[in-house]
């Protein structure tokens, strides 16, 4: 070997020194770019290509390449951690806004709501004539209703945010694909480009916190990015994620594919495969978590509204109105093929939060025996018997708003009195005990209850559950007076209305009856009127009912003819009530609005009867007030069911935070595994300066010598 | 293993982060004074919170109704004192009256003053607390007695409110229970409350109109009578098979006596016997303002196997029936018919089947016309006003009689006031009782609320004093440590 390869050996060494120099000088510039990857450059020694009779020697250094310190397993894992990270961080921000609309710790919240309602009604109980306290009342259940419609709307708002965010998601989703798909074209074309593998694994990295794929490489370097196995990414080729709401206000994600010439060819729904990142926090928020908060509110005041109704119809105001609702009802949609006859629904609440579906629709129709048993064996399946009635009831429902419907099959081995044998995948019916007055159907966690007499020919109700009951919920009574505070069971009978004119001879004669004065329940009431009408008979002893309805609130005069043509009730006689003589004061007491003409062995039925104002009545009140304390909303106290509320919703976020904090530590652990691989450390960099300084002093003095050394050799020579 | 700059920076930070937060979350807990901010802070806690407060909710609810009812309950207390001063006022006027000595001008005088007491016990029934008429039921707004008629014109029922869970109280006494009654019809005078004295409708005695202060009568079925007899079991059973005449006086110098026949012209049914309602037609047609007769079902059981006619004998004006005189002339059997309704109060007592009736309640039926009347004992102690008026009333006739009579009426009256007063005075334990648990639960209630709620700013503090020397030696330590590297030593 000649002493020139000195030369070449020490310019071999000076050239990869100052490479050396360079790549950590790349080092030590990106030391802040994020992402950066330590570059290494790869030294091999030159082996000699000459055997001389010294043997062999090397030629030198070359470097093979520069290569990134990469760890793909750890990266991998990372990348998987940062997307769990990521999905913790929006769940928890979004449970947070969820935990605002329930924040207890605060002093104004819906609990106290609930309870100043109940309160108001305790005091009027304490005071029912007091006009003060019953628009107190009204101004209490108002603020009750609109902090309701106000978590309500909060949630509805954080619905419609999440979509709007989502939206943008799904934009940066598809500008990564596409400069991965970018990158992917620039790395196959040039390989060793570590620069833009950085920044696609960077890119890779902030899709995965977004949305969790799944990425493999091909034997030219290019990713292919998948969600769950349906490809974002396919080298150079893109397919859009997009998003969409369905008429149920339900989330879906698709991935658009498009062939060659970008034709769109099928699109494929990926809701299901999103598994991780803040795509699939947002999804669950949106579409789990936020429904089922609705829904609870929903649940809250659909049975607030029933119970609290259902009483106070039954109540009186101090201006004698009856029949109110309390909070306009904004529970549900109820059809009734014949509102005017057969049975009414008085009650449709919620006893079950966890078999409640709202967007069922349901139908309920009943028979009786002759159509019954009309039927096909089959179909009789589908009915249940109403205790001992010739009635039999079926429930219907649809899923798809009335289009097909399926039966609910009737739960035979119900038994009222014993509560495990209710099933709430089945119709459960309890029949009143007095036959045929009320019943009520419970099924999938509603229980519907129907008042007053069927009919022969039958009826269909059909009713679904209102999805905006917490936003729709109002309360229906302005005016103080109208508050039923009392329950109105008391009627006062004096000279003022105590007598009722009539005839039993179609018109041709009148007597009075006259009640004795007195304060009578409203059966009583009933009595004494058959005793007058009775005593007050002119001739002859016709016998007359006087029923009272306590579900209607209604009286009925039954004229109990006898025979044609026997005895003194033979079947010609009708009576008349006249109404319009001022000698009859006693109308306003049965209800009747015009004159009665009641055939032989016929009966007439009265509206509703008002009744003076008994203004210290607080009989209903009490029992409204004591609604706080009774099981109502789904076998709840209110408060108790709102309790349950908060403290899911606080459980959720504190597990959120939990998860956020241990993903958190797991990452960063992962971080420090990766920064021990792939991280600049300045010492370490400087280091290595020296190091490749001081090589390239020494590779300089190598020249230095060979210099000398072939000095030494010339001067041999020119001597 | 290698340690970057970034490492170290990122634990650097995170570590001070870490602190901060503790530090801020602690600031925020001494600032609020409040150990949970967000649900999540504790969400068993914040549970408890709410159960907590719906409890102080309810019992601060529970405590303003027990302030509300004490109004009307202490309004009671003040107005049974009065009550019972004017009960005393009245039971001495009538002890004064019934002194045989006084002339009938001074009774007229006390009848007057009794009077002032009628307007008084009607006020006091009239008294209204707030809105509210205490002695009302629910028809509160009303007047429960109408001032000049004495009519109790409210309903009975109680108004009852929560002073706790499941423990109610009665804020009202009915009007109805103790001052007056309802009338039962409008138009009959004799239903009257405060009924005119001894009320005579037109001189046709349809309405007999006994007076059982001082009534003979006369049984078959009398216990005492021997030998024993069975009751007569119908107004038309015969009492006598024979007739006769019955010589009546009042008083030992009774100078008018009349003289009762029972002959074919009292038979209407023309049987030759006499049933107890033709003895009474007889006497109520003959005897004129004398006497008047009654028979009355001393039946108490509403049993018709144990009924029992009697014949009432009572003298009008009444009040003397100790001095009704009775002699009979009879074909009867000795100690049978007619014989049996010989009377003298002087002694010779022929009336073998009387007893004196006095005090005793004959007509129990409220439906009777004659129920409510002076004539009947049925003034009990519900009826104040009417006791009132009838001591006014027999003042004011000058009938000593019944002056002592009132007095009986004022005792028992008197009693079921004090009855009242107690059940009032109990009624105030009771709430003040429930006050006091309320009271001390309030206080216990919000001693775990507090627990739960309130920040224990001893710990906070010094928690956050911990930290501070913790954050202090982080940033000496990592400020001087990041301030020089290796690069520092290159020359």
């Amino acid at each position: 070997m000649s002493i020139l390869g000195v030369f070449d050996i020490g310019k071999t060494a000076m050239y990869v020194t100052r490479k050396a120099l360079d790549t950590t000088a790349h080092n030590v510039a990106n030391i802040n770019t994020p992402g950066y990857t330590r570059q290494e450059l790869v030294l091999e020694s030159v082996p000699s290509g000459v055997l001389s009779s010294t043997g062999l020697s090397g030629r030198g250094v070359k470097t093979t390449g520069v290569q990134r310190l990469y760890d793909s397993f750890i990266a991998l894992q990372l990348r998987n951690e940062k997307s769990n990270l990521a999905y913790w961080e929006a769940y928890g921000e979004g449970i947070v806004k969820i935990e605002n609309v329930f924040n207890e710790a605060s002093d104004v919240n819906l609990s106290t709501s609930i309870n100043d309602f109940f309160n108001a009604w305790q005091e009027l109980s304490n005071n029912p004539e007091g006009y003060a306290e019953r628009s107190l009342l009204i101004k209490k259940a108002e603020y009750l209703t609109a902090r309701i419609n106000r978590a309500y709307t909060t949630l509805d708002e954080e619905r419609n945010e999440l979509v709007k965010s989502n939206e943008f998601l799904v934009d940066e989703v598809n500008t990564i694909t596409a400069k991965i798909a970018d990158l992917n074209e620039k790395i196959s074309a040039s390989p060793g480009s570590l620069d833009l593998k950085d920044q696609r694994d960077r890119l890779i990295e902030r899709l995965n916190e977004i949305v969790k794929v799944t990425t493999f490489e091909d034997n030219v370097g290019r990713y292919a990015v998948m969600i769950s196995g349906v490809p974002l990414v396919d080298g150079a080729r893109v397919f859009h994620l997009d998003s969409s709401i369905d008429i149920n206000n339900n989330l879906h994600f698709y991935v658009n594919f498009t062939d060659s010439r970008g034709v769109l060819t099928e699109t494929r729904e990926v809701s299901h495969y999103i598994t991780g990142g803040e795509l699939k926090a947002n999804y669950d928020l949106r579409d789990t978590q936020i429904p089922e908060y609705i829904d609870k509110l929903n649940i809250m005041a659909i049975n607030l509204s029933d119970v609290v109704n259902y009483y106070h119809r039954q109540g009186y105001g101090t201006d004698g109105s009856t029949g109110n609702n309390f909070f306009s009802f904004a529970t549900n949609t109820i059809t009734d093929s014949d509102p005017s006859a057969g049975a009414t629904i008085t009650s449709l609440s919620i006893t079950n939060t966890n078999s409640v579906s709202f967007s069922n629709q349901y139908r309920s129709d009943y028979i009786d025996a002759v159509a019954y048993a009309a039927l096909p064996p089959a179909d009789q399946a589908d009915y249940i018997q109403e205790g001992t009635t010739g009635f039999y009831w079926r429930v219907q429902k649809s899923t798809d708003d009335g289009a097909t419907w399926t039966t609910i099959a009737p739960n035979t081995l119900f038994d009222p009195s014993d509560p495990s044998t209710l099933n709430q995948s089945r119709v459960n019916l309890t029949p009143s005990s007095t036959a045929g007055s009320w019943r009520t159907l419970e099924f999938e966690g509603i229980k519907v209850r129907f008042d007053n007499n069927l009919i022969a020919a039958g009826e269909t109700f059909s009713f679904r559950l209102n999805t905006n009951a917490a936003l729709e919920i109002a309360v229906a009574i302005t005016e103080p007076q109208k508050v039923a505070a009392a329950e109105g069971d008391l009627v006062t009978v004096d000279e003022t209305n105590n007598n009722i004119r009539f005839s039993e001879d179609g018109g041709s004669t009148f007597v009075t009856a006259t009640i004795p004065s007195g304060v009578y329940t409203r059966s009583e009431l009933a009595d004494k009127l058959k005793q007058a009408l009775e005593s007050a008979d002119s001739t002859t002893a016709y016998q007359y009912t006087v029923a009272y309805n306590s579900g209607t609130k209604k009286y009925t005069i039954t004229n109990e003819d006898g025979i044609a043509g026997v005895g003194p009730n033979d079947n010609l006689n009708a009576i008349v009530f006249d109404w319009t003589n001022a000698a009859s004061t006693g109308r306003g007491l049965f209800g009747f609005t015009s004159n009665s003409h009641i055939n032989a062995a016929g009966s007439e039925t009265g509206d509703n009867a008002v009744y003076p104002n008994i203004p210290g009545d607080n009989k209903n009140a009490k029992m409204i007030a004591g609604l706080a304390s009774q099981l109502i909303i789904a076998g709840r106290k209110p408060i108790d069911f709102y309790r349950e509320i908060v403290s899911d919703v606080a459980v959720e976020s504190l597990s959120a935070k939990d998860s956020q904090k241990f993903q958190s530590a797991l990452v960063s652990e992962l971080e420090g595994r990766r920064e021990e691989i792939s991280g600049i450390s300045l010492d370490e960099e400087a280091a290595n300066l020296v190091k490749y300084q001081k090589s390239f002093e020494a590779a300089a003095k190598m020249i230095g010598i060979a210099d000398e050394l072939l000095e030494v050799l010339l001067g041999m020579t020119g001597r | 293993m290698k340690v970057t700059m970034k490492m170290f920076y990122d634990r650097f930070l995170s570590g001070m982060q870490r602190n901060m937060e503790a530090v801020i979350k602690d600031s925020e807990q001494l600032s609020t004074g409040k150990r949970i901010g967000k649900p999540s802070d504790d969400p068993t806690a914040m549970s408890r919170i709410i159960n907590y407060n719906t409890m102080l909710s309810s019992t601060g609810e529970y405590l303003r109704s027990i302030t509300t009812a004490k109004g009307p309950l202490e309004a009671f207390d003040s107005a049974f004192i009065t009550l019972g001063e004017n009960i005393t006022r009245a039971t001495e006027l009538a002890l004064s009256g019934a002194n045989g000595t006084m002339d009938p001008r001074s009774r007229t005088m006390i009848a007057k003053e009794v009077d002032g007491l009628i307007g008084n016990a009607i006020r006091i029934a009239n008294t209204k607390v707030g809105d509210r008429y205490i002695f009302a039921g629910f028809q509160s707004n009303v007047p429960p007695i109408n001032a000049t008629t004495g009519e109790f014109v409210s309903d009975t029922s109680s108004l009852q409110v929560d002073i706790g869970l499941n423990v109610k109280i009665a804020l009202n006494i009915s009007a109805g229970d103790i001052f007056s009654f309802r009338k039962t019809s409008a138009a009959d005078p004799q239903n009257a409350v405060l009924p005119p004295y001894n009320w005579d409708n037109g001189g046709t005695i349809t309405i007999p109109d006994a007076d059982p202060i001082s009534a003979l009568h006369t049984s078959k079925g009398d216990p005492e009578r021997l030998p024993a007899v069975a009751s007569f079991t119908s107004s038309g059973d015969v009492f006598s098979s024979n007739g006769g005449t019955l010589t009546i006086t009042v008083g030992d110098n009774d100078q008018s006596p009349v003289t009762v026949t029972l002959g074919a012209a009292q038979d209407a049914d023309a049987s030759g016997d006499y049933s107890l309602d033709e003895v009474r037609n007889a006497i109520n047609a003959q005897a004129g303002s004398k006497v008047k007769a009654e028979v009355v079902n001393f039946n108490t059981t509403g049993n018709p196997a144990n009924d029992d006619f009697r014949i009432v004998i009572a003298s009008k004006p009444v009040g003397s029936s100790d001095k009704i005189k009775i002699t009979v002339t009879t074909a009867d059997g000795a100690g049978t018919g007619l014989n049996d309704l010989a009377y003298d109060p002087t002694g010779a007592q022929s009336m073998l089947l009387g007893t004196n009736i006095t005090n005793y309640n004959y007509i129990t039926d409220p439906s009777h016309p004659n129920y409510y009347s002076f004539n009947n004992n049925y003034l009990n102690e519900n009826n104040l006003l009417r006791a009132l008026h009838f001591l006014k009333a027999s003042l004011e006739s000058n009938d000593v009689g019944r002056i002592q009579k009132s007095l009986g009426y004022l005792n028992k009256l008197s009693d079921k006031l004090a009855q009242f007063t107690a059940e009032i005075g109990a009624r105030l334990n009771k709430i003040d009782a429930e006050e006091s648990y309320h009271d001390d639960r309030e206080y216990n209630v919000k001693t775990y609320l507090s627990n739960e709620q309130d920040t224990d700013i001893a710990k906070v503090v010094t928690d956050m004093s911990q930290r501070q020397v913790a954050l202090e030696g982080l940033r000496a330590v990592s400020t001087d440590f990041m301030r020089t590297s290796l690069f520092d030593f290159l020359r």
